[in-house]
């Protein structure tokens, strides 16, 4: 039962500390860095509750500080643990209360999912071709612009009702294609 | 509180992992040196020294205080415009619905192969008359309940397992979250093989069996009483955080064991005895957030004791001591009391640091003055209430009231005022919803959830179309007309209907909510 505080106390002390470093010394490196994980870390912050604007923010300010400290010249696992470690902290100081335990089942889904990640967004890609023009257009317009239920339903000339079925049908579709898909690569669904 | 809601953590989890992924692959392409300079930019940017965040602390400190003077001094009640504090990971209950997968139910130990790769399964027979388990090797949630009929087979059957290996199978399921074990044949020594279920979140024991008394098993009515040596044995090998126990007597110094634990959400359910010393034990348990206390017949019991034949049944346990004694513990957000006889004195020592409070099956709520307790409690966002009960109309098979003027419902004007006591983001409301108490939830702007039940007699839900942020609804125990949902499908962000043990009446309510929120769940 020592497991949840000690956790908690573990990331308190993981905390990063605001010391202020110049700008990356090894810009080739600090853009590999970024390459390699902004997608996952933009995700894990998706996966931890952030909505798509937040997980924007917070993975620009994710890098800011991992620019500040150096982490760039780590080796690639101690960048991403530390990229993961301040990910957590900013999205948990941005709110009121946490619990530990939410967020530590939530990594392990993050965990689990990143380990097909870029086979799911090839999936992806190929399931999208395979919609219905006007699913294909819904999903570009609400994941892709942020567009509101209204505007979309304005766009495509149908009620908001029947966008919000749209979508749900669609973004349906997407999930078990992109399961298939990954399941006939032999893969985990 | 516990999110939540309704829906697993992990379920949520993966849903948002595939959203991210749309995004990804719907958004247009930036390029890594973008990325890099608007990162760049800020890295040069000064951070905040330790001594700018000793002023930032203090001008945060400040505005606090400005914002408790402003909830302490300002007329109470929903303001749309004014922040509210959203959080969209906050789990109202954790102990919540069981599970939100499919559950597989299993009678008997031959027909374990149905549950191969099952989230969540149901035994009605020992864990320990399996052969194997791995079966369960994906299972998160493990309910073992084992009926009477079963019980009498496994006496006929010639054993209860081995003392300290009912439970040896545990050790194979490493995926295990979610553990119910009832009725079941138990002795503390069992309980050593729940420390290796590392993932072990909630843990449910009830009404378990002292294995050496095989007529008290067959009679089921012998259970293993909750002691001090019982429940240090629990905390020394559990990794729950949340810790349910009921169908038993809870003894004197049971509970204060939980003291050195970190055992962040307790349930008592149904104990058949205990009393007030040992009910102020929980005081002690200094990590607890939540705490349910069910069907307490002594707590209902408002007599110093009650002796039949000379044998104590029960006394009233719950007390405005150990209702003050809660106000101290430094985490509690979450009281969920149920089926309880309260009173003046009870609700004016509630504990006012609380984020959620459910009382919606208690009575005796009438004439105590509750709207303005509700008002000393400012960070109240959840709140359980009952409602008036229409006798003519609300035919509720289990109205939360009970014999006696003081344990009646409340009127109209009485609930109406709780409603409006503050600003809400979950209501549980119990009773029929009367056309003025409609109007007045559908003043609660902030409303995220909203469970209703009954709702029979009940006014149409039209009034949610105001509500802008209702998330959930979710309706229990009631027969309704086409006509009482409809309006659910003209909320404009409702993403999920709940309609637990419902009978919807002349149609499904998934054709009548096609067009509404993506979620309908029938349970």
């Amino acid at each position: 039962m020592e497991t949840i505080l000690s956790e908690d106390r573990k990331r308190t002390e993981a905390w990063p500390a605001t010391r202020v470093k110049p700008a990356p010394a090894q810009p080739h490196r600090a853009e590999a860095m970024i390459r390699r994980h902004w997608p996952a870390i933009r995700r894990f912050a998706r996966v931890l509750g952030a909505d798509a604007a937040t997980a924007d923010d917070l993975a620009q300010d994710v890098f800011v500080v991992a620019l500040r400290k150096g982490v760039e010249d780590l080796g690639d696992d101690a960048a991403l643990a530390f990229l993961r470690t301040t990910t957590r902290n900013l999205l948990r100081n941005q709110r009121r209360r946490h619990r530990p335990v939410l967020m530590e089942r939530m990594e392990r889904v993050w965990e689990t999912r990143e380990r097909t990640a870029d086979l799911r967004e090839a999936a992806l890609r190929s399931c999208m071709e395979q919609l219905a023009p006007r699913s294909q257009q819904a999903i570009r317009l609400a994941y892709g612009e942020r567009r509101s239920r209204d505007s979309i339903a304005a766009t495509l000339g149908i009620r908001q009702g029947g966008v919000k079925s749209l979508m749900r049908r669609a973004r349906a579709v997407l999930k078990e294609c992109v399961e298939r898909s990954l399941a006939s690569q032999g893969g985990p669904s | 509180m516990s999110r939540p809601s309704f829906e697993s953590v992990e379920a949520r989890a993966e849903d948002r992992h595939f959203d991210a992924v749309i995004e990804a692959v719907c958004r247009p392409h930036v390029p890594v040196s973008e990325i890099l300079d608007r990162v760049a930019d800020r890295v040069d940017e000064p951070a905040q020294a330790p001594s700018s965040r000793w002023l930032v602390a203090a001008a945060m400190l400040l505005g606090v205080g400005v914002a408790v003077g402003i909830a302490v001094y300002a007329p109470r009640g929903p303001d749309v415009d004014s922040a509210s504090p959203q959080d969209p990971e906050i789990e109202w209950n954790t102990f919540g619905p069981p599970t939100p997968y499919d559950e597989v139910l299993i009678d008997e130990p031959a027909a374990i192969d149905q549950a191969v790769g099952a989230k969540a399964v149901r035994l009605r027979f020992p864990l320990y008359e399996l052969t194997s388990v791995t079966a369960l090797a994906q299972t998160r949630f493990l309910s073992v309940a084992v009926p009477r009929e079963e019980l009498e087979k496994c006496v006929q059957r010639g054993g209860w397992g081995k003392s300290g290996t009912r439970l040896q199978w545990l050790s194979s399921l490493p995926a295990l979250e979610v553990l119910e074990i009832e009725s079941m044949p138990m002795a503390p020594a069992d309980l050593a093989a729940l420390g290796s279920l590392e993932k072990l979140s909630r843990l449910r024991l009830t009404s378990l069996i002292p294995p050496e008394d095989p007529d008290g098993l067959r009679l089921r009515r012998v259970v293993v009483p909750m002691d001090a040596a019982f429940v240090a044995e629990l905390s020394k090998h559990s990794a729950a955080g949340a810790l349910e126990l009921g169908g038993a007597p809870i003894q004197r110094g049971a509970l204060a064991v939980l003291a050195a634990s970190s055992v962040r959400a307790l349930a008592l359910d149904a104990p058949t005895r205990i009393d007030s010393d040992a009910l102020q034990e929980i005081v002690g348990v200094r990590t607890l957030e939540q705490l349910r206390l069910s069907q307490l017949h002594s707590v209902a019991i408002r007599a110093p004791s009650i002796r039949i034949d000379g044998r104590e049944l029960g006394v009233r346990a719950l007390t405005p001591e150990f209702l003050r004694g809660l106000a101290e513990l430094p985490a509690l957000q979450g009281l969920h009391l149920e089926h309880c006889a309260l009173d003046p004195t009870l609700v004016s020592a509630m504990p006012r640091q609380l984020v959620a409070l459910d009382v919606a099956t208690c009575s005796g709520l009438v004439g105590t003055g509750f709207d303005r307790v509700l008002a000393e409690m400012p960070r109240l966002r959840s709140l359980g209430l009952p409602l008036p009960i229409d006798s003519f109309g609300g035919l509720d098979a289990n109205p939360p009231t009970a014999t006696g003027d003081e344990l009646s419902a409340p009127t109209v004007d009485e609930a109406r005022a709780w409603i409006l006591a503050g600003s809400w983001e979950r209501l549980r409301v119990r009773g029929t919803l009367a056309r003025a108490l409609a109007n007045a939830l559908s003043a609660q702007a902030h409303l995220r959830e909203l469970e209703i039940s009954p709702l029979f007699g009940s006014v149409p839900l039209d009034f949610v179309e105001a509500l802008p942020r209702l998330r959930v609804v979710a309706l229990s125990n009631v027969s309704f007309e086409p006509d009482v949902v409809a309006p659910l499908a003209r909320v404009p962000n409702l993403m999920e209907v709940q309609l637990r043990n419902c009978q919807p009446i002349h149609a499904d309510p998934r054709d009548i909510l096609s067009d509404g929120p993506p979620t309908v769940w029938l349970r």
